[in-house]
């Protein structure tokens, strides 16, 4: 890890030069002598766990393809980890009272909070009041800091460059202050805002020190995500060393038990797999179009949607030239001459009928035109189609097949964020909700593929079927489009087009991965 | 009671600030809504320099941003969502409608139809003074921590009802800006039936009137709508209703009929006016009769009547019933035919004319011409199929700005500088006019025309960052030629304000009848007093008795024996 860890910033506090230091140096022949000299006591110890290891859910993130590509292995919840001492990992310890009165500087140096990975690093840590924390992105996706205190201000802040810095500080002493993505759900951090230095974070090896703690009786709190907290009474004289022990015990074995209900399948496809079966090749030899007009056609309605913009662009074509030129030609032919009068004319009726009765048959023939290729693409939807459920959220799509036994909503349905994977030459039915995570409203979306023409708004309340049947094999983006909050501008999902044996192999390989 | 002496009794505060004369309120609707125009012109700038150049820090300005707009000069998305919801509610709610509706309907109305007030003179001094508020409360959340509205300027619910506590303030002071256009429109439409001079049938009211009378009914049904939907919306978000909640019941796409059906009239509402100016102008400029005077009026009324019944075409891809598409569709391509039939008489207008390139006719040129371009874009987004792929692109944008910028903002451009003269009895510098045309003609159109082809590659809006998307990315270049154009567009207004604001320091002393035009208000002095008309004028013509065969001059006023 490359950020500054706690333990830095802690001895970042005792150095020599430091203001405590100085300050009683300056008032070495004052009343404070004998306390200063008294400061040198530590506490320490190590925060151990009992009871059936924790199962860790993996964290899915593939809705963000910079996330998904940041780790090489799965990658775990980090709420309760055990290291393989039996001590617990991200335990923050601290002096909860017996400081009460005492005035301590705040560090000169940024504590950092680095968002990499999609995961925020520190996972746990302490920071004093008025010290500065400096939030950094060093991922190259947007990260949105959310942070949820109770006695200080929130902040709520999207951070959408790699290497952009934020600085905020708390006010008040407050345990713990939690942050968390609005983008990306999984991301979590907790700090323990403090008016002192006497704090410490467990590691890998699950102990923890707190140094330099004047004379006094204190009571000592550990606090752990999943088990709450634990304290003790300790009273330090002089420059002692105290050990301590916290020993957390699982309180909620059944709770870990559930988690582990999910079937375990053994990967047996690997015989099924057929000709043709890997389409890759197929997939990624589409190249999209790069010219400056209509995106490629890919599905079977394009090209007729596609027919009527160009019949309207050749109408409006030829208006635009006549009525311009007409204009351009007025304007020179009719400009102000010498010695001649502009002619005394108020009109005609029988050019104001034509020039009604024409554009309204154009229009009219416009409308007939239009309403075929409409009732085509919202007319009756197919029959004989593959269904796919689209639950569209701020800011993912999530994508849900039926599974083997053919009906939404049951154990074996796929579900894949932000990945649509779908066979050429099918048609397929899409149904569009729009859901909400985190006890938020959901908001309109639009579930827009630019290649075939198809796009429609995603209203909570209101499922919406829509359907396509894809004529070109290879990647496709599926774009929200819709605002729908400060992350729309990235809501971005992908749209797979497989040969139809490409398509069979795939969903062969996802349910046996249930 | 003479109304010169009126006005020496008068302080200055009950003169120019708190003034019930009509032209008074007229003037300061057009400085309200001219520095307004400066802080969304500002905003888009600020865009438009997001999306060439994403993830670049904003030269010099950068820095000056506090951390929940910018950090290190880098726009954040929130920021950037405040941004373009800001610029479309300022200049929609703030510039085009206080400028055309506001300002033309205020001046112009009691002056051309030989009135010596508005009917309701104290009422219409409560019109303008709920605009400042109402910007206040509008532009205050730029200062409040959680930031501006950034809902969009549709704001559509539920985002709207979920977004921070800004949305409250854009509620409110939309609500301030509705109330302050049913003042002016109940004004308007009073006046115009009750006050007109004797002689001064509707026939004879020249079309500036027209437009602006069925803009005043078109504000009168439609506002209340909007009205509504603001109140339920803002009762969602602090009362706890469901309006347009779904979980509690409430109906999500009712926002948007409710919106949609006070916005679509709300786009004739910013038209209509630039329409008739256009046309006075237009017949001014040629000496020549306007073309089909009755067809003119016809058109408008049609134009008004059909714009309540096609709302339903920015909701095709909405999910409502496919059906209902249908039926706007065909209304939608319906509405295109008077707006042929105006183009078609403007053209009329100009056939065998002597025109004159002033530069008030100039700018009602390029008004022709590039509502033009907006009306035949508008053909592709009324099409069903089509608007499919084209909907929430950049298609949309480029041409809502044909409309809006293109079509309403080169016709206040054309009024400001053909009226400036009676406004303020000096001359704009006709020079300083011409280049300020010209430059923003050529720049408008290189920042505009190219967004077609944006949305035709299928760039969205409101996007922060395009280049995300691999499909856009070869659209950059693009997007990078439009930003440098809508700097240039800025700096093209820089000649419009030495002159505007210069002018009335230096421009030369304007007589009565600069133009020579025939409308009632160039028969008063150059400005006319508060109060007009020492006596009343009788009317005997139309107003566009251009190049009267027999005659000498070319004109012939409508209070002329």
């Amino acid at each position: 890890m490359d950020t500054p860890s706690q333990r830095d910033v802690i001895s970042s506090q005792v150095h020599p030069f430091d203001k405590v230091t100085v300050l009683c140096i300056s008032f070495l022949f004052t009343v404070s002598f004998s306390f200063c000299q008294a400061s040198a006591a530590t506490i320490s110890g190590k925060v151990l766990f009992k009871g059936p290891l924790p199962k860790l859910e993996k964290i899915r993130m593939g809705a963000d393809p910079v996330c998904e590509h940041a780790h090489s292995e799965e990658v775990l919840e980090e709420n309760f980890v055990v290291n393989p001492n039996g001590t617990l990992k991200d335990v923050f310890v601290y002096v909860k009272k017996g400081l009460e009165g005492e005035k301590f500087e705040p560090p000169k140096k940024p504590f950092v909070l680095d968002q990499k990975g999609c995961r925020y690093s520190p996972h746990v840590f302490g920071i004093q009041i008025h010290q500065t924390l400096q939030i950094v992105n060093s991922d190259s996706t947007l990260h949105n800091v959310h942070a949820l205190p109770a006695k200080n201000a929130q902040f709520n802040l999207g951070m959408p460059l790699q290497g952009m810095k934020l600085e905020k500080s708390f006010n008040t002493p407050e345990v713990m202050v939690k942050f968390k993505c609005e983008v990306h759900p999984w991301m979590a951090s907790y700090a323990g805002v403090l008016d002192h230095p006497f704090f410490d974070t467990t590691h890998e090896q699950g102990s923890f020190e707190l140094k330099d703690i004047p004379d006094g009786d204190y009571e000592i709190e550990a606090w752990q995500e999943r088990l709450g907290m634990l304290t003790q009474k300790v009273i330090v004289r002089g420059s002692e060393t105290k050990n301590i022990e916290f020993s957390f015990q699982s309180a909620t074995s059944s709770e870990t038990a559930s988690s582990s209900v999910k079937p375990s399948t053994t990967a047996q496809n690997n015989a099924l797999v057929t000709p043709g079966a890997d389409d890759t090749a197929v997939i990624n030899a589409y190249q999209r179009n790069k010219r400056w007009w209509l995106p490629d056609e890919a599905s079977s309605y394009a090209g007729s949607m596609d027919y009527v913009f160009y019949v309207i662009l050749y109408i409006t074509g030829a208006v635009f030239f006549a009525v311009q030129g007409l204009l351009i030609y007025f304007l020179i032919r009719y400009r102000r001459k010498e010695g001649i009068k502009a002619t005394y004319y108020h009109g005609n009726n029988r050019v104001e009928v034509i020039w009604t009765v024409i554009p309204a048959m154009i229009l009219i023939y416009l409308v007939l035109l239009s309403q075929k290729t409409y009732s085509q693409v919202k007319g009756k939807l197919p029959e004989d189609a593959l269904r796919v459920e689209v639950a569209a959220e701020q800011f993912a799509w999530n994508i849900r097949y039926p599974g083997a036994d053919g009906k939404f909503g049951t154990v074996d349905d796929i579900i894949k964020v932000n990945q649509l994977h779908i066979p050429i030459g099918k048609p397929v039915r899409v149904k569009l909700i729009s859901i909400s995570k985190d006890g938020k409203h959901p908001v309109i979306h639009s579930f827009f593929l630019p290649e075939f023409r198809i796009k429609q708004d995603v209203v909570p309340g209101l499922p919406t079927e829509i359907w396509f049947q894809a004529t070109k094999a290879g990647k496709f983006e599926i774009a929200c489009a819709e605002l729908c909050g400060l992350g729309h501008y990235r809501m971005r999902g992908f749209l797979t087009v497989h040969t139809q044996e490409g398509f069979n192999a795939w969903l062969q390989k996802e349910m046996s991965q249930l | 009671m003479s109304h010169e002496q009126g006005d020496k009794e008068m302080s200055f505060i009950r003169k120019y600030i708190f003034s019930t004369d009509h032209k008074i309120i007229g003037i300061q609707f057009l400085f309200t809504a001219l520095f307004m125009m400066a802080i969304g012109g500002f905003l888009a700038m600020l865009i438009r320099w997001q999306l060439a150049f994403p993830g670049k820090p904003v030269p010099i300005l950068g820095s000056l941003f506090p951390n929940n707009m910018m950090v290190g000069g880098v726009m954040l998305p929130e920021f950037y969502t405040a941004l373009f919801t800001m610029h479309g509610t300022l200049m929609i709610f703030f510039v085009v409608i206080p400028l055309l509706v506001g300002t033309f309907g205020n001046y112009l109305i009691p002056l051309q139809i030989g009135a010596r007030d508005m009917a309701f003179p104290t009422l219409n001094m409560f019109s303008y003074w709920l605009i400042p508020p109402a910007a206040v409360i509008m532009l205050a959340g730029f200062f409040i921590e959680s930031g501006a509205p950034s809902a969009g300027w549709t704001s559509y619910a539920p985002l709207s009802a979920i977004e921070p506590f800004s949305q409250n303030l854009w509620l409110i002071s939309l609500f301030l800006v509705g109330a302050s256009s049913i003042m002016g429109a109940v004004n308007y439409i009073t006046t115009i039936l009750n006050l007109r001079a004797p002689g001064m049938t509707f026939f004879r009211m020249p079309l500036t009137i027209w437009s602006l009378f069925i803009t005043a009914i078109l504000v009168l049904l439609a506002t209340p709508v909007l009205a509504s939907a603001l109140a339920m919306l803002l009762l969602d978000r602090v009362a706890g209703s469901t309006f347009f909640l779904s979980e509690g019941g409430g109906q999500t796409l009712l926002w948007q009929h409710l919106f949609w059906f006070y916005s679509h009239p709300a786009v004739y509402i910013m038209i209509l006016p630039a329409m008739g100016v256009t046309s006075d102008i237009i017949s001014v400029f040629s000496r020549k009769p306007i073309f089909g005077y009755h067809s003119m009026a016809y058109a408008m009324m049609t134009i008004a009547l059909l714009g309540f019944l096609v709302w339903g075409h920015h909701m095709f891809q909405s999910g409502m019933n496919p059906t209902l598409g249908t039926t706007f569709l065909v209304s939608t391509m319906v509405i295109a035919v008077p707006s042929a039939i105006k183009t078609f008489n403007w053209l009329g207008t100009l056939w065998r004319g002597s025109i004159r390139f002033t530069t008030p006719m100039l700018n009602a040129i390029a008004f022709v011409s590039m509502f033009v371009i907006g009306g035949l874009s508008g053909i592709f987004l009324a099409s069903t199929p089509v608007d499919i792929f084209v909907h929430d692109t950049y298609f949309v944008v480029a041409h809502l700005h044909y409309v809006l910028f293109g079509g309403s903002l080169f016709g206040i451009f054309a009024g400001i500088s053909y009226w400036y003269p009676k406004m303020f009895g000096r001359m704009m510098n006709e020079r300083l006019g011409k280049i300020h045309f010209f430059a923003t003609f050529i720049t408008y159109n290189c920042t505009f025309f190219p967004m077609h082809i944006l949305g035709i590659g299928g760039m969205m809006r409101r996007i922060y960052d395009p280049t995300q998307y691999a499909h856009l990315q070869h659209l950059q270049p693009i997007n990078v030629f439009i930003t440098y154009s809508a700097f240039a567009l800025v700096l093209s207004q820089i000649p419009f304000l030495i002159n505007f604001f210069g002018s009335l320091f230096r421009g030369e002393k304007a007589s009565t009848n600069p133009w020579q035009a025939n409308t009632l208000e160039w028969t008063l002095p150059s400005p006319p007093v508060h109060g007009n008309y020492e006596t009343i004028p009788t009317i005997y013509h139309g107003p566009y008795e251009y190049s009267l065969p027999g005659r000498e001059k070319d004109w012939l006023a409508q209070n002329e024996e």
